[in-house]
């Protein structure tokens, strides 16, 4: 596709990036047959290491067009050996549904490399757009120095980060429970957590049908399998959880939210950990259990999950019932045993979400999610009990 | 088991989707219908991939054709790909969904179809475990109403002993006040008030709703909703189609019973309702019906110079040439029917004493457009040279419902003047809330959302009883001097704003139509 004047990034000085911005406004309105509007909701400002910075440029201006934003990409290199900052402008043009007018959003990318890297927010603070939410998207795999990080947060209203790029070990978990906790209550959005909302909406629809709903205060037995291979699909270590937050997470919210406190964790060979827990009708164990054949493809997009089952065991047949969600050829396939009869089950799509739809997701949301914050800080207690194992 | 009463599900907080229904079977009369094959089955089919139907979700089917279970569920396939070819359709999911699809053959007058139909229904409930939660969607031309009804009271199946049952109607309830009473009272003899949901499909689109988020979720409208600054309200449903297979229903319905009766009203109730105490279905049904009830009834006496109608002849439309109402096919040649109807109403209450609605629908006008206008009055003081003056408007606060769904705001700018001539000059200029600006999704279907609302058991969406006969009683005089009167039709051209008659309603109080 033809690339217009406008969506040619132009390379300016820092201090001239507004002015090109307007110049930049200025020539879009004049085509006549699809004149163009500026419209910005939120500024997004993205972290991202060098090697990225292609992929990402194209993810947030595919985002903008959803949430049109006023984009600062922050490529960031603090291991170069120069310190240098450089910027760019361009604008991202579309036809938007309803409409005959062009809608386009600003991109400023700004390479920052060597001491620099570390005082970005010197540069972000004047670019964010008044009056409107700004939006931190630590994108880059590597952790962010707690700092800058901090300082760069204090200019936004929200913050978005995924523990499946950031997670490269157990305690991980713990070690971004404490980022987030030093962002004391500014709102934290979590793709890898996002990416377990079909799991979670399965799982609860259960219990919201009545007259399961009293199985769900007499859980006592958990079983969660997930592919040893992370979520980019590189291969984990060997029986570790490690690479998979979204079953920390899982787990995490399923105990935080019926009130189980972790008692112990057990696994002999790592392949298959025990963990056990109090809850408010008994003890509760949860089984975490790495399939190491399985095609990490074969798992929720994202996720590693497998297969999750919630069980009551009440002794005998009678009583007891059990819900199982599995993946069967890209979509969750639910079924429900109550007292030892199979009822009907139902497939539903699980649609591999890209990272841009589950960042459109995101930015819908403005308040805090206090329910990944409790699911992450149970994660954490998980995690811990896991490592001293 | 009425929502508030379930226990809490603490796995469900803070989950961004709709709650799930309740295991249910879905009786649908006239499945072989337009409406069931092009919104209720893909409506359904979309909620299921959206995994919001709960496990054992059923559909039976009905109508006179003999079919079997699979060549239904072919049809209903076949149906998706028609008529919603925007779905994703997974086919894994469309065969878990295919498989509480179920069909039941036969008139609906006769006992046989009824039978049938109790033995499938407790077959599904018992192997698929719906609870017995029942809802029955009449989807069948309204005659049919009375014999369904008729017929669930005569096989005692407008109860349950264990689940809910829930009775879904569609448009139009009743052809008069008479009627739509009649059909009221033999319903709700049948079936609780809030077992019944009568379907008004303008309530279930995104823009509509939206009316009272912009009303009561903003500081800045409500101060000035009222006579003291509005001046006039204007509300308009234009379609630039004619009939097309729909003259049998049109002729004996038209535009005042088809648009007006329901849909306006309806409209007319959100824009001037008071603010409801809170979202729960009665608080805000009591708020449009409240209003409803101060609108002025309009005297036989007075039909003639508060009511216009019309009927379009040939003309050009979208630059193509159409035949004129009376040429379309299954039109009666010397048909009285009005294909236009507009209506000048007048509310007694404190907040809109002396504000005229003017509101208006029909069809073969220039473009299909749904808006809401507010037009606000004069300032008090005219503060601006004379040149200046003569070329100010009045503010006008513009909704619209469908397309480039949005709101407008017009006000009055200066205009600059590189000359420096030191003479002011104003010209209106927009302020514009666009939803494809600002939220690039697209709206989702009208459907979706209230066969959801129905599964749930929230009537927020739906008409009560006693608005349906509010709104057949307003128009009931209208309806009544004009089936009196022969209509000089037609009086609009296709492809124009309606009939002369119509501007004049409105340039009787110094006042004009937009043309949008």
């Amino acid at each position: 596709m033809e690339i217009s004047d406008i969506e040619r990034p132009r390379r300016v000085d820092l201090g001239a990036i507004e002015r090109e911005l307007r110049e930049i406004r200025r020539q879009s309105g004049a085509d006549s047959d699809h004149p163009a509007v500026r419209a910005s909701l939120l500024s997004l400002v993205a972290v991202v290491a060098p090697n990225e910075r292609d992929v990402v440029s194209d993810l947030a201006a595919d985002v903008a067009l959803h949430h049109p934003s006023r984009t600062i990409l922050l490529v960031i290199d603090p291991d170069a050996a120069a310190d240098e900052v450089t910027a760019e402008v361009s604008a991202r043009c579309q036809l938007s549904f309803g409409m005959r007018k062009q809608v386009c959003s600003e991109q400023i990318i700004i390479v920052a490399s060597g001491k620099s890297a570390g005082e970005l927010h010197v540069l972000v603070s004047p670019l964010v757009t008044s009056d409107l939410p700004a939006v931190l998207w630590w994108r880059a795999s590597r952790w962010p120095e707690p700092r800058s990080f901090k300082l760069l947060a204090d200019a936004s209203t929200r913050v978005i980060l995924d523990s499946a790029i950031l997670s490269h070990s157990v305690r991980d978990i713990r070690r971004l429970q404490e980022l987030i906790r030093g962002l004391k209550s500014l709102p934290v959005a979590d793709l890898a957590w996002a990416r377990l909302t079909p799991w979670r909406a399965a799982l609860a629809g259960f219990y919201d049908v009545p007259a399961y709903r009293p199985d769900l205060d007499g859980l006592n037995r958990i079983v969660v399998e997930y592919s040893a291979a992370g979520v980019d699909g590189a291969a984990s270590e060997q029986g570790s959880a490690s690479t998979a937050p979204g079953v920390l997470l899982l787990v995490g919210w399923l105990a935080s939210r019926l009130g189980w406190k972790p008692q112990r964790a057990s696994g002999d060979d790592k392949a298959v950990w025990t963990i056990d827990f109090t809850g408010n009708a008994g003890d509760v164990q949860l089984t975490l259990s790495v399939q190491p054949d399985a095609n990490h493809s074969d798992s929720a997009p994202g996720t590693s999950i497998l297969r999750a089952e919630l069980g009551k065991d009440s002794g005998g047949i009678k009583g007891s019932s059990v819900f199982s969600i599995r993946l069967k050829e890209g979509c969750l396939e639910t079924t429900a045993t109550i007292d030892g009869e199979q009822r009907g089950g139902r497939v539903v799509p699980c649609e591999n979400r890209s990272e841009t739809d589950l960042l459109r997701e995101e930015l819908d949301m403005l308040g805090r999610d206090v329910i990944y914050e409790e699911a992450l800080s149970m994660a954490a207690k998980i995690a811990d009990l896991m490592a001293k194992a | 088991m009425s929502d508030q009463n379930k226990p809490d599900n603490p796995l469900l907080g803070g989950i961004r989707i709709q709650r799930t229904a309740e295991p249910c079977s879905v009786f649908l009369f006239g499945a072989s219908g337009d409406l069931a094959r092009r919104k209720l089955v893909p409506a359904l089919f979309s909620l299921w991939q959206k995994n919001l139907l709960p496990p054992g979700f059923s559909v039976i089917g009905n109508a006179r054709t003999e079919l079997s279970d699979d060549a239904f569920r072919d049809v209903m396939r076949k149906a998706l790909s028609e008529f919603d070819a925007d779905q994703q359709i997974s086919e894994s999911a469309w065969q878990s969904f295919a498989q509480g699809l179920f069909y039941v053959a036969g008139a609906t007058q006769d006992d046989g179809t009824f039978q049938r139909l109790e033995s499938v229904l407790k077959k599904i409930e018992a192997e698929r475990h719906t609870g017995g939660n029942r809802i029955y969607y009449l989807s069948t031309p309204p005659s049919l109403y009375d014999p369904i009804i008729d017929q669930l009271a005569k096989f005692k199946l407008n109860k349950h002993e264990t689940g809910w049952v829930r009775i879904v109607i569609e448009k139009p309830f009743g052809r008069d006040l008479e009627s739509a009473r009649a059909l009221n009272k033999k319903l709700t003899g049948l079936f609780e008030e809030d077992a019944i949901f009568r379907v008004d499909h303008y309530l279930g689109k995104d823009t509509v709703q939206n009316i009272m988020v912009l009303r009561f979720a903003n500081g800045i409208f409500e101060p000035i909703w009222n006579r003291r600054y509005v001046d006039y309200v204007q509300i308009t449903a234009a379609e630039s189609i004619g009939v097309e297979s729909r003259a049998g229903y049109y002729e004996e319905s038209g535009a005042l019973r088809d648009m007006i009766q329901n849909h306006m009203l309806q409209l007319l109730a959100m824009v001037a309702m008071d603010p409801p105490v809170s979202l729960e279905a009665n608080a805000v049904r009591n708020e449009k019906v409240r209003v409803m009830r101060a609108i002025r009834p309009i005297n036989e006496s007075e039909v003639n110079d508060r009511a216009m109608r019309g009927q379009y002849g040939p003309g050009i439309v979208n630059g193509k040439t159409v035949v004129g109402y009376r040429q379309e096919p299954g039109v009666n040649p010397e048909s009285a029917t009005e294909t236009y109807a507009s209506v000048k109403f007048e509310i007694d209450n404190w907040r809109w004493s002396d504000v005229p609605f003017y509101v208006r629908s029909g069809k073969r006008l220039p473009k299909r457009v749904s808006e809401i206008a507010i037009k606000f009055k004069r300032v008090p003081h005219l503060l601006f040279g004379r040149s200046a003056t003569t070329e100010i408007e009045q503010n006008e606060l513009v909704l619209r419902i469908q397309p480039d769904e949005g709101v407008t705001l017009r006000f009055n700018a200066k205009v600059p003047d590189p000359r420096g001539i030191p003479e002011t000059r104003i010209r209106e200029v927009n302020m514009d809330f666009l939803y494809g600006s600002s939220f690039a999704t697209g709206f989702p279907e009208a459907y979706e959302r209230l066969l959801m609302d129905a599964m749930l058991g929230d009537e927020t969406l739906f008409a009560r009883g006693d608005m349906v006969e509010v709104g057949w009683q307003l128009v009931q005089p209208i309806l009544n001097v004009w089936g009196s009167q022969k209509p000089e039709f037609p009086n609009y051209e296709a492809g124009s704003w309606g009939p002369e008659a119509a501007d004049e309603l409105l340039a009787r109080d110094g006042h004009q139509w937009r043309r949008p």
